[in-house]
Order: C-alpha cells, then structure tokens, then sequence
C-alpha cells in the first residue's frame, strides 16, 4: 500500500510544516497556511482541506496552537490559529530532530558511499 | 505523551458532541477565499475548487478527526435503540421489569456466594490460613490426636504458626458487683489471635509460655461481654474476673466484629488449650481443631505432605485401640475459607441454579418480545438493506437495543439486590461474617450477566432480522403472511424452554414445601406448648460432690414449684430440643440378652419430667420419692428401648444394662451398679427435633446419676415466656452466684429448629412462583402471536362453517401441545437434577411421583389457562373483515 506509506510518512512532516508555519505567520487562517506553504514550496505542496484541516485540529487536539474566530481585514468571519507556549516547545524540539535526522540521512545516504 | 492523551480525551468528548457549524463555515471560507483569488488571477476556478478539495469529504476528514468512529456508531446506535425502546413504552416496560427481576435475582443470590466464598476473610493475607485435621476414612470422622498436634509443632517446615482452639461447654463468670452470667469460654493456643492477624483493641495478646500452669491465670474478652457486661470500662484491664470458679486476669479486649472463626462465637479466651507439654489438659475431654497460618510460597498440598509425613512416623506408637487405628488416619489440610462454608456449599449452589434458570427464562421471554416485534419492523429494516445497510450493521443495530435493556436491566437488578441482600445473609454460615455488600465482585457479576442476557435475548431476533428476505416483505406492502414456519417454531420452542426450566423450579420447590409440611406433621410425642427450659450448670469449683448437686437442685424445684402459673417443674440432664444429648455408643443391652448396635440416650430426669412434657407412661410407673442416692437403681425406657430389647414381653420389673462402663487396667468393665431395674415404659419421643429420628431412650432419676448441668423444665398454664425474671429471681436466691441461662420456650426451639428449612423453602418457592408467572407470560405472549398471525386462516376457516368451539380447542391445543413438551423435556430434567436436593429433603424422595405429577398438572392446567385468553379473541374473529385484511 504505497500510498498509505507516503500518508504515514507525512503526517509527521506536515504538522511540522503547519506548526513552522503558523509560528512565523500567526495569528492567521487556514487558507493563509495553506497558500504560504504552496508559495514556499514554489507550488509543490499544495494541500487540500481534506488534509489541511484535520491536521490543524489535530495539532489544536495535542495543545499545540490554538484557534480563534475573528475578522478579517474585509471584514469577513474566518478562525485564526496561533502557536500556544508548549506548541513552541514542541517545534523547538521537532527541529533540532529534523536537524539530526537530517544530517543522519545526508551521511547514510551520500557520504558513505564514496 | 502527555499532547496525545489530550488529544484522545478531545476526541472522546468529540463523539458525544456533535457540532459541524463551525467546520462547514471555515471550509466554506477556504472555499471562497480559493475561488476569490483565481478570479484576482484570472486563473479558472474549477481548477482552484480541485485543488482546495471536496466540501463534503473535507468534512467528513476532520469529524473523522474529531470524534472515535467506531464509539460514535455505537453511541447513535445506543442514541436510536433508545428512541426505539421509548416509542413502546408497554414493551420496554415489560421487557425491562422482568430482566431487572431475573438480573436482581441473580445479583442477591451472588452476594451470598461472593461473601461465602470470594470475599477474603477478615484476617491479615487469608489466603495462607488453612484448616488441618485427621481424617479416619473407616470411621469418616475428622479430629486430632493430641500428640500429633504436638509433633506437627515442633517438627513442621511449612507452617508460620500451627495453632489450635478447644470448644469448651462454657463457664460461669462472676464479675464484682454484677450479677452471674454463662459465658462461652474456649481455651486457645497462644498464638492463636496472631495467627489469625488479629490484635486486641485495648490491652495485650497472650505471650508465649501463657499455657504452662501457674502463668495460665489470664483471659482475653470479647468486644461484646465487655461493652454489655462490664460497661466498656477502661480499666478492665487487671481486673480479676472468676470463670467457673477460678481467677483470672483480663489482659485484653478484642476487637468487635468476626475475628473468630468459630459458630456461635465465644466471649472469653483463656490461653490453655494445649499446655506446656503439648498435652491436652485435664479440665476438658474435647478435641482440639488446628488452625495454621503457612508460610508464603507454601502450598496447601505441600503442607499436607508435610505433616502427613510426621504421622506416619507415629504409626506404631500409641497403645491399643489407638494402634490399630493409627495408620487408616490421613492428614487434611484445607483453606479455612472451604472449610467454614462447606456445609453451606449445597444450598447456595442450588438457589444459584434455581435463579440462573430464572434468568434463562426471562431471557426467552424478552426474546419472545423481541421477535413479536420484529413483525411489526420487518419493513424499516428492509428498507435499511435496500439502500445499503449491510447485515452486520443490521444485526448491530438491533443488538444495541437489547445490550441497552440488558444494562437498564442491570442496573434495577442491581437496585434489586442492593435491597434484598442483606436478607439473604442468612444462607451464610455462621461461620464467617454475616454481610453480602455490592462490592466490585457483585458489580461485574451482574454487568456481566446483564451483557450476557443481552445477547442471549438479542441475538436470535437481531439474526432472524437480518436474514429478511427483501423481496417478498417489501412486495408484501406491509400485508400479513398466513404463517412463517420458522420464526413461529423459534418462538414454540422459547416457550418450551420456560415451561420446561420453570417445571424444574417448580419441582424442586414443590419437594422443599412438602418435606416442610412432612416436618410440621411428624408428632413430637411430647407436648411443646407452654414449656419453657433453662439451664443451670453448677460452678465445678463450689459444688462438687453429688449430694451436694441433689440438694441444689431439690431446693431450686421446690421454689419453682411454687411461682404462680407454674402446672409442673421438673429436671432434665438434657430435654428435647436442648443442645447437647449424651448418647452410649455401646449398644443397649436387656438382662440375659445380648448387646445390640443401638444408640440409646440416656437422660436423667426428675419425678416430674413425664408429665411437665406430657409424655404418656404405656406400662409401670414414674419415678417417685423411692428413688434415693442409694436406693436400688431403676430405670424407665421408651416404647423402642422396649421393643428392641424384651420384644412383646413385659420389660417392667427387668433389668438393662446402663451404657456407662468404668474403665479398669485399661479394658471396658460393667459392675453390678450398672445394671437398672426397669420400673417403667413412655410413649417414644424425637428427642432432636422434628426432622430427626427416633432413637430408643433411657430415663434415670436425677437424684441416682445426678449431673452438674441440669435443664430446668416448666409447664406454665399459659405463655411461659412471662416466667423468665421469677426463675431468675428463685436461683438467685438460693446462690447469688448462680447463671441460669439459655432461657427459651419450647416452641421457639422448635420454630428454630425447622427455620432454615421453612426459609430454603420459601426462597425456592419464590423463585418458582415468579419463574411460573414469567413462563406463563412468555406462553402468552406466544399464543396471542400465533393468533394475531392467524386472524386471515381463522377468517377463513370461520366462514368454511368452523364452529367457535373447534377454534378455541384448535388454538388451545396448540398451547397444550407446547405445555406438553415442555413438560416432558421439564421432567427429563427434575429426574436427573432434584439428586442435589436430596440432603435437604424430609418425607419425599427426591423423585417423588405425587409432586412430579401435580406440578406437572398444574403445569398444563396453568398453559391452558394462559392460552385461552388469545383463543377466546380467536373466536371472536370476525370472518368478513378477518377476510379482507390485508
């Protein structure tokens, strides 16, 4: 089932990617992550609701960032969601393990071989 | 891990609370706000509608997220079956009142097994408390010998502690400035309360080395003789108080509740009842019972080996007849918990079979239930497979809502027990403590026999269900089928079923009631009415020789005599209905006759005795002022002493052997002082109690074989229980020091002695009854089915010319075909289960035909009865409109 693999693989990623996201950007809506990222990745993530959203409640779910319904400069409804103290925490330490995985893969995969 | 808790609990309280506004609302805005900038763009928008993804699954994803799917499903199902239950409240009503009666039952009769063998004793680690005996399997009696005791002590690797009680026969306890009182006082080994793990709640436990004389002066007291008897005084402590004469320090006070595993409990301990030396002293002839604590780790079995190897090493060390008998001993070791409840084992056992087929057949009913309206929904769950539901979901639903009765069920079947255990307590043994609380055990007993109930009764309707044939029941339009074969054969033999548990219950019930009435017919052969008893038992230190015994006891008649409202007073060693005899196990032997086997009794007896008890005198005389310490010895025997030893002769001027040998270097001697001359024969009487048989008797007079213990017995003119503060006033007078105890009348003894009886036969009979009304309902309910389904046949067979009668008996014997079955298979039953109420039986044996056959009539009479309701509706169909109903 390789596309139930690639699913597991990224859910990881991904709320690590909304978590990132929402740290630099906050407060800001579910559209504007998902644009964000999109620009980031110069159109190569682009996440649909179906994915985006049960992600955002997750993280909210774990305490991670938490969300709030406001205006927005149109003055249109839209829920906001910002980073919560152990939601820094938790990218804090999710980043210094993607460094680590990082640099793990990066020797396994290319420098060992020479 | 703490971030992934939270989530889960979000979750949980996600599923119960269902609100999508606000996730429809935000992907609405998501939507728009994609669809706002590819028009800024100029991009198209489908493709940005693409990307952003579905509304509807968007949603779904994150409810999926937001809730447990699988416990959400659960909880609209629960939700629905709930709204199903509500919208027939008569069904809920019925189904829910008799599960929350079987439940119940069920339930309170498990307190009382939980308590008798589940709930731990209330000792420090229980579990290593075992009860240690020898076992003589020729003889089946259990005891121990002396010197084993001793040597298991000093020579087992198993035990902590092997310790050992001795039921004394009580003692006369005189306290400064109260008056005498009869207390029960059992001698224990020293460690006997720290073996158990139990400590005195004010002053100490004995010490080591108590039981050597001189230092075996102290006694602990019971929680109750110290707070009714000496007031609760905290300086008890030191007090010295006179037990059968002799002195003795309280050292302590035990705690109140069951600390002694022992009936009928004791107030006083005295350390002694295995001195120094390991032998039993002289002050009592009783056997001592050894109770150990082993060692962690140990087993029972390993215990047993143990000592058994000890007593095998003793073979061959004992003089006769010790040693003939020595090696057919075999050692017993057992938790004490088993021992203290076996005797009680069969009873409960029984009523919880008696409840668990109640259970089954509530469970029949409430099935029946289930498929009567399964009629009625046959369409919504055809409607439900053909837009998809699968049958498992089917089944599932319909599941939910018999798992949802059951837990209603149990939770009244719970408040049931919650208020009949307590008066349940009685099937305990005495034993251990007397309480059956709803405790965790009680709980998931009755959780799960409400799951269990719940799938028995739900399962075959939910499975009938699902197997609906789509096609005929939706092309039906909701119209009637002359019959469905196999739901009508399901529903029969439900009903068999009850009829036939029900029968079972019936005739077990049936066999208690009449051995109950077996009881209460049997004649006494004495008069029980307006006699009281009580007892007095002479202080061994003050009265010791016989004349002075004679005259006490002289003194005491003479003023009892003469209260107002005394008909006659007179002595007994030991009356009817007492609670001890003393019985010659030697045989009873007729001058120039051989011995015979019989067990005789032999009761001393004042002149009065035949007439205070009313017993005829059939030939001879009663004893008079002739007989004298000293006099020729005379005797008067029962109609059965009789007849066993003189067959039709005359017996009165013979003589008999009295059965009380002397033993001389070691052999079994008679002398001329043994043998009496009959003078007498009375009418025979049951001297233990209704239920028990007769056995031939051997009347003394008193003052030739007096005893220390004497039962005063009065005939009053009416009630004799207003008697009791003028005897107790008479004995004082003549010694201040003097108990007079186990004051009671005749007919109370009686009425104890048949209680546990009378009670087991009204529990069963209860359940019977109620067990009979459910059955009777379910039958009911299945005729009344089998009609309703019918009314187009019986149209139909009521316009070819059926006259009403043939009707009535058509549906009628179709009800009597099922009571039939259900009989016969019943009966099969009885025969092979009512053995186990063998024990309990008086009268009538266990397959006694009268009660098989006049349960099994009422049986059919009862069918009959319940099937002639929906018969009569039967016949009242009316043929025209029966005809156009569909």
């Amino acid at each position: 089932m390789p596309n139930r693999d690639k699913a597991d693989i990224l859910q990881g990623t991904l709320d690590l990617m909304i978590l990132q996201t929402v740290a630099t950007m906050e407060p800001l809506h579910g559209y504007a992550v998902a644009k964000r990222l999109e620009e980031v990745s110069h159109g190569a993530i682009q996440l649909n609701m179906g994915t985006l959203y049960p992600g955002l409640l997750r993280l909210e779910q774990r305490g991670f960032i938490r969300a709030q319904w406001n205006r927005t400069e149109n003055n249109r409804r839209a829920r906001y969601y910002s980073l919560t103290a152990a939601g820094r925490r938790r990218l804090d330490t999710e980043k210094a393990e993607w460094t680590r995985m990082a640099s793990i893969m990066q020797t396994l995969l290319f420098e060992e071989a020479k | 891990m703490k971030a992934r808790l939270r989530e889960w609990c979000l979750r949980l309280l996600g599923t119960f609370t269902n609100d999508n506004g606000d996730v429809e609302e935000e992907l609405r805005f998501h939507l728009e706000m994609a669809e706002e900038e590819a028009l800024r763009r100029g991009t198209p928008v489908r493709e940005a509608r693409v990307r952003a993804g579905g509304l509807v699954q968007a949603s779904e994803a994150v409810c999926e997220q937001g809730a447990i799917g699988w416990l959400g499903d659960l909880f609209r199902d629960s939700r629905h079956a709930a709204r199903n239950l509500a919208k027939n409240p008569l069904f809920t009503a019925t189904a829910l009142a008799s599960l929350a009666l079987g439940i119940g039952a069920n339930t309170a009769i498990f307190t009382v097994v939980n308590a008798a063998f589940l709930r731990p004793l209330p000792y420090a680690a229980p579990g290593r408390i075992v009860w240690v005996t020898e076992h003589d399997a020729k003889l089946n009696h259990s005891s121990v010998m002396m010197p084993e005791y001793a040597a298991w002590t000093q020579n087992n690797t198993t035990f902590e502690r092997l310790s050992a009680y001795q039921r004394a026969f009580g003692a006369n306890l005189v306290a400064p400035n109260q008056a005498a009182e009869r207390v029960q006082a059992d001698h224990i080994t020293p460690d006997f309360f720290a073996m158990l793990g139990v400590r005195p709640q004010i002053g100490r436990d004995f010490q080591p080395g108590e039981n050597e004389p001189g230092r075996n002066t102290v006694a602990l007291i019971s929680d109750s003789l110290w707070r009714n008897y000496l007031h609760a005084s905290p300086d008890v402590l030191g007090k010295t108080i006179l037990l059968d004469g002799t002195p003795k320090t309280v050292i302590g006070v035990m705690p109140p509740g069951h600390i002694y595993p022992v009936a009928d409990g004791a107030e006083a301990w005295l350390p002694d009842a295995v001195d120094a030396r390991g032998s039993v002293p002289s002050h009592s002839r009783r056997d001592v019972s050894v109770i150990g604590r082993l060692k962690p780790g140990i087993t029972v079995e390993q215990a047993r080996a143990n000592l058994e190897v000890i007593t095998r090493s003793m073979d061959g060390q004992y003089p006769e007849p010790f040693l003939s008998l020595h090696p057919a001993l075999s050692v017993r070791v057992l938790p004490l918990q088993e021992q203290l409840t076996t005797g009680s084992r069969n009873a409960i056992y029984v009523l919880m079979g008696a409840v668990g087929c109640i259970l089954l057949i509530v469970c029949a009913n409430v099935a029946n239930l289930f498929l009567a309206r399964s009629l009625a929904r046959e369409r919504e769950v055809a409607i439900r497979v053909a837009i998809g539901a699968s049958r498992f979901r089917i089944v599932r639903l319909l599941l939910a809502e018999s798992l949802l009765l059951g837990a209603a069920g149990g939770l009244l079947g719970i408040l049931i027990a919650y208020c009949t255990a307590s008066a349940l307590a009685f099937l305990l043994p005495e034993t251990i403590p007397h309480q059956t609380p709803i405790d965790p055990h009680v709980l998931a007993f009755a959780a799960a026999s409400s799951l269990g109930a719940g799938i028995l009764f739900g399962l075959s309707p939910s499975l009938a269900a699902s197997k609906l044939d789509l096609n005929t029941t939706l092309k039906e339009g909701g119209a009637q089928q002359l019959d469905r074969r196999g739901r009508t054969s399901v529903r029969g033999s439900l009903a068999i079923a009850q009829l036939a548990l029900s029968l079972v219950l019936l005739v077990g019930a049936g066999l208690l009631m009449r051995s109950f009435v077996s009881v209460l017919n049997v004649s006494l052969g004495f008069d029980a009415r307006n006699v009281l008893l009580a007892d007095i038992w002479l202080t061994p230190s003050k009265v010791t020789d016989p004349v002075r015994q004679i005259d006490f006891f002289h003194r005491t008649l003479a003023a009892l005599k003469v209260l107002p409202g005394v008909q006659f007073a007179a002595l007994a060693s030991e009356p009817p209905l007492g609670a001890s005899v003393t019985y010659g196990r030697l045989g009873l032997r007729g001058e120039g006759g051989p011995a015979t086997q019989e067990v005789v009794y032999i009761t001393s007896v004042s002149s009065d005795y035949f007439r205070a008890l009313r017993i005829p005198l059939l030939a001879g005389r009663l004893f008079d002022e002739r007989e004298q310490d000293g006099s020729p010895r005379v005797a008067i025997i029962s109609q059965s002493a009789a007849r066993i030893l003189f067959k039709d002769q005359n017996p009165v001027g013979r003589r008999v052997l009295e059965p009380k040998p002397k033993i001389k270097d070691g052999k079994i001697q008679f002398d001329e002082s043994n043998w009496l001359t009959v003078v007498g024969v009375a009418a025979d009487i049951r001297h233990e109690g209704l239920d028990k048989p007769v056995w031939p008797e051997l009347y003394e007079p008193f003052e030739q074989s007096p005893f220390a213990e004497m039962n005063l017995v009065l005939r009053g003119y009416s009630d004799p229980s207003a008697l009791v503060p003028a005897i107790r006033k008479a004995v004082q007078e003549i010694d201040r020091e003097q108990p007079v105890f186990g004051l009671a009348t005749m007919e109370t003894l009686l009425s104890g002695s048949v209680a546990q009886r009378r009670q087991r036969a009204y529990v069963l009979g209860t359940f019977a009854f109620v067990s009979l009304m459910v059955a009777m309902v379910g039958v009911y309910g299945v005729m009344a089915y089998s009609v309703t389904r019918r009314t187009h046949e019986i149209g139909v067979r009521i316009a070819l010319g059926a006259q009403r009668g043939d009707v009535l008996a058509m549906v009628v014997g179709e009800g009597l075909t099922i009571a039939l079955i259900g009989v016969a298979i019943g009966l099969a039953l009885s025969l092979a289960l009512t053995r186990v109420l063998a024990s309990f039986l008086f009268g009538v044996g266990p397959r006694d035909a009268a009660t098989f056959a006049s349960v099994s009539a009422a049986l059919v009479v009862a069918t009959c009865v319940a099937s002639y309701v929906p018969a009569r509706r039967a016949t009242r169909v009316d043929p025209i409109r029966a005809l156009r109903h569909d």
